[in-house]
């Protein structure tokens, strides 16, 4: 795995010969990796190909789900059910255990979503997700209805009761990938076109204060603003210009993580989550770190 | 200079571009903006009509359902803005591709839609993953036997066009094709066959270049009420200026009237008897000719 722009503390995070291999490619527009502790198996998305993937090691990818609406963000919830940023289906999902799908929230103030875009669980059962309106106009994504209703493209809470969706950041330009640092007294959030990480003070009531940048993304090569993951020290993960920038809790660049192609997203993954698994516009990517992510579902 | 054009609307800073008259406003577009205003000649105000349109250029209201087809530039797509406050994406993909940026259309009375599909500047929305077509043509979507949306390349002898329109009888096919990158600008008049394929193009009309530069082509496209070709076009940068022009469906050039105002984009009729003329244009303004009338 390539780095560069690389302070001493990436020593500390990832080995100078860790590998980088490609677990799938020749897809169209991977997003939303998620790793399943319980069943030791990676889920990804298509959304341009319209597809739910699983890739399970030593056997393999697998379609788990085709069409899906053109959804993108994927987490766990702590009883082990897929949550879903539904994107194009302007709705959050969950996969029951049954095996049908529910509807947890389609509406803020009785108007549509824009596009629901990533999405994070709180360890009190509440659910974060950034509203960009991207699924309503990029070609090749297509909602079954495009028109944007709501003015703003923010971030929205459900309650742990699943009765109520507040918007919790309204303010944001384009908000994309989000993450909670491992105490959840940080909520960082990025902006896409703005190409930098927002944090905030958390509260136990799941409100959040004291918005201010917590690092301006730099350097060339593909990629922007958009997954965004914390390991347990505290580090931020975040695509950017030629791959994952990895930010210390300070706000500081640590090094940058070099990715062939465009970057997407990347999530923690095996038992001791010190796998990571990068996903871009065509393939997925694993390698192998020195510090663990924080644990998911 | 024409005396009878007067600002009704504006001044935006946003690109204008299609335009509309739905029975009761005329509906135009600011591309930049991502809005559609309506403007009302009897109260003579002007109003959001949809927001968060995705830089749609060209419209056409459809009177027998009251849907708007739009040519949604950024979303490289044809959509329909429904009566109910939503959108729905009509055919997206040509031969397995994502289309170009469609920037004009009209709807025949076969419910079909044709659209100019030129490349743009402007980027498309998102990711830039979809290369261009190889061409840029007139498409037509229209609905097959199972109701789907599908989509058929009509022109295979364009390569910037920027404005269509069918004639009254719905025989002909006009093409305003070319752009300031371009050999050619010219007027087209395709005749629509039997076997569906269009005819040999007949050309009404040439623009040139000279020292002062290219001169700028036609825009936009309406009928009259004998069908007869409306037509703005042209600028102040070079050639004869912004320009009105009056074709008969033979192809003779009835008149031509300068325009007061720089790069006339989009033409429609409108009013309760379409007795208006209006245009948007380049620096910012609609403009209307009220009762508007011209000596053959």
């Amino acid at each position: 795995m390539h780095t560069d722009l690389a302070q001493p503390e990436l020593q500390n995070i990832i080995a100078d010969d860790a590998p980088l291999d490609q677990l799938a490619y020749g897809l169209s527009f991977c997003e939303g990796p998620v790793w399943d502790r319980r069943k030791s198996l990676l889920y990804w998305v298509e959304i341009i190909g319209n597809t739910l993937w699983k890739y399970e090691p030593g056997i393999g990818r697998e379609i788990v789900m085709r069409p899906t609406g053109h959804i993108n963000g994927l987490t766990f919830d702590q009883e082990g059910r897929l949550l879903v940023a539904g994107w194009c289906t302007r709705k959050i999902l969950r996969f029951e255990h049954d095996g049908t799908i529910k509807t947890i929230a389609e509406r803020w103030n009785g108007l549509k979503m824009n596009s629901p875009n990533d999405i994070v669980m709180h360890s009190d059962g509440s659910i974060y997700w950034t509203d960009s309106a991207g699924g309503l106009q990029i070609p090749g994504m297509v909602a079954e209805d495009v028109q944007r209703y709501i003015d703003v493209m923010g971030v929205y809470r459900l309650s742990p009761d699943g009765k109520e969706v507040t918007m919790l950041i309204p303010d944001c330009n384009y908000p994309n990938g989000l993450a909670f640092s491992p105490d959840e007294k940080k909520f960082y959030v990025n902006e896409t076109r703005l190409g930098l990480i927002r944090e905030f003070d958390f509260h136990p009531n799941g409100t959040v204060s004291n918005g201010k940048i917590f690092h301006v993304l730099q350097g060339a090569g593909n990629g922007v603003a958009d997954g965004m993951k914390v390991d347990t020290q505290g580090n931020v993960y975040c695509t950017g210009p030629g791959g994952i920038h990895i930010i210390s809790p300070s706000g500081n660049l640590i090094g940058r993580l070099r990715v062939p192609g465009h970057c997407t997203n990347m999530c923690f993954g095996d038992d001791d989550w010190k796998t990571l698994f990068i996903t871009t516009f065509d393939s997925v990517f694993r390698t192998r770190l020195k510090v663990s992510g924080i644990a998911v579902g | 200079m024409n005396k009878f054009f007067k600002r009704v609307s504006g001044p935006f800073q946003s690109e204008l571009g299609g335009i509309t008259w739905n029975g009761q406003e005329v509906l135009f577009s600011l591309l930049d903006d991502m809005v559609i205003k309506q403007y009302n000649p009897i109260t003579q105000l002007t109003t959001d009509f949809r927001k968060y349109t995705g830089r749609i250029n060209g419209i056409a209201f459809d009177k027998k359902t009251n849907i708007i087809y739009a040519a949604q530039e950024g979303g490289r797509r044809v959509i329909q803005l429904l009566p109910d406050g939503s959108a729905s994406v009509t055919a997206l993909r040509y031969e397995g591709a994502i289309h170009n940026h469609p920037s004009d259309l009209i709807l025949d009375d076969q419910e079909r839609i044709w659209f100019c599909d030129p490349y743009s500047e402007v980027l498309a929305f998102g990711p830039q993953v979809f290369p261009k077509l190889e061409h840029a043509s007139i498409m037509r979507i229209e609905k097959n036997e199972r109701h789907a949306f599908v989509m058929k390349r009509m022109t295979f002898d364009t390569q910037a066009p920027r404005a269509v329109l069918l004639s009254k009888d719905q025989n002909t096919l006009f093409v305003a094709e070319g752009d300031l990158t371009t050999h050619v600008r010219e007027l087209r008049a395709y005749s629509i066959q039997e076997n569906d394929q269009l005819g040999r193009p007949k050309v009404f009309y040439t623009f040139g270049q000279d020292d002062w530069g290219i001169h700028r082509g036609i825009e936009g496209l309406c009928l009259d009420h004998l069908g007869n070709i409306l037509a703005c076009g042209g600028s102040f940068a070079a050639g004869p200026g912004p320009m009105l022009f009056i074709f008969a469906t033979d192809g003779h050039l009835i008149k031509s009237i300068p325009l007061p105002f720089d790069k006339p984009a989009k033409i429609a009729l409108g009013g309760a008897s379409l007795q208006n003329l209006y245009i948007t244009a380049g620096d910012g303004y609609l403009y209307e000719w009220e009762n508007f009338a011209y000596d053959e």
